[in-house]
């Protein structure tokens, strides 16, 4: 270790709130982040050196971290199959009040989203990053990011039960409920 | 507008309804200075009386496009709790266990090198 590491090292502790919010919004899970922010942390020590300095640190220790969520995504889906598939069918998101979401519905729908869209979504809509910084972290082309982040929106939006149709009224399968209960048409 | 006028041969492909779904709040973000510049030119112009640009987006949506013709500010809404997730923790301090994890390997950094 050279002089140069010093700063570095004072770098990488004013990084870890950072590092925590980006661990906690791809895993939705304060503890696993941590866990996740630790052997990072442990990672990007041991291999300080390869850092390159004049580079961003914080896109750096970000890879780091998404190859270790990733790798254990993997481990965990050889153990468990179909874990996504069954918490999708469980999800009823409905908000109460148009306009008004629920943070507690908006934190099941992000997670249930493909883990590759939530980590695309995250680095462009919440941390910042460029499209370009987003492709360099998660290792695949700039069009890649710009689609999955797409997807997304469109998966979240989906998932919450909002769009744009139904802002403007109930749906048109509680319209014909509320209809027969009511002995009435729709719209009269 | 233009469906409205009875001959309706335009299909949009899927790819560019795709391209267009994710474009507003993309160049919403972008063309945030641009706009204000824009405003800021028109007002000096015209000293017009202040018009907000995204009027129309309060428009009911058409049907054929549920998906691609998102609120504006619904997406701002998810934007604002996707960030708000983000910064809440970001702005926490550095937990005691960080800390100390440095702390230990810098020290045992240290000791490798008397070595």
């Amino acid at each position: 270790m050279n002089a140069d590491s010093v700063p570095l090292k004072q770098a990488l502790l004013g990084l870890i709130p950072n590092l925590r919010a980006f661990a906690v919004s791809l895993c939705g899970d304060i503890e696993r982040a941590d866990d996740l922010v630790q052997e990072a942390l442990l990672k990007a020590w041991n291999h300080l050196d390869s850092f390159q300095e004049g580079t961003n640190l914080r896109a750096w220790l970000f890879t780091i971290l998404r190859n270790t969520y990733f790798s254990e995504c993997r481990r965990r889906r050889r153990e468990v199959e179909d874990r996504d598939g069954t918490k999708a069918a469980e999800l009823a998101v409905h908000p109460g009040q148009q306009g008004h979401l629920d943070m507690q519905d908006f934190r099941r729908a992000l997670n249930l989203l493909p883990p590759d869209q939530r980590e695309a979504l995250i680095l462009v809509g919440a941390a910042g990053f460029s499209y370009e910084e987003a492709a360099g972290i998660s290792g695949c082309a700039v069009g890649t990011i710009k689609s999955r982040v797409n997807r997304a929106r469109s998966k979240l939006t989906e998932l919450l039960g909002v769009t744009t149709s139904r802002d403007f009224g109930p749906d048109s399968a509680t319209e014909a409920i509320v209809a027969r209960s009511v002995g009435g048409g729709p719209r009269q | 507008m233009a469906g409205k006028n009875g001959s309706t041969s335009y299909t949009a492909p899927a790819a560019v309804e795709e391209a267009s779904a994710w474009q507003p709040p993309t160049s919403r973000q972008e063309g945030q200075d641009r706009q204000t510049a824009a405003n800021e030119e028109d007002a000096k112009n015209q000293s017009s009386p202040e018009r907000p640009p995204t009027m129309d987006t309060q428009r009911p949506s058409h049907d054929r496009k549920p998906r691609g013709m998102l609120d504006r500010s619904l997406q701002a809404q998810l934007g604002r709790q996707l960030r708000s997730i983000f910064s809440d923790v970001a702005s926490e301090p550095v937990p005691e266990r960080f800390i100390k994890l440095l702390e230990e390997l810098e020290a045992l950094e240290a000791r490798e090198k008397r070595r």
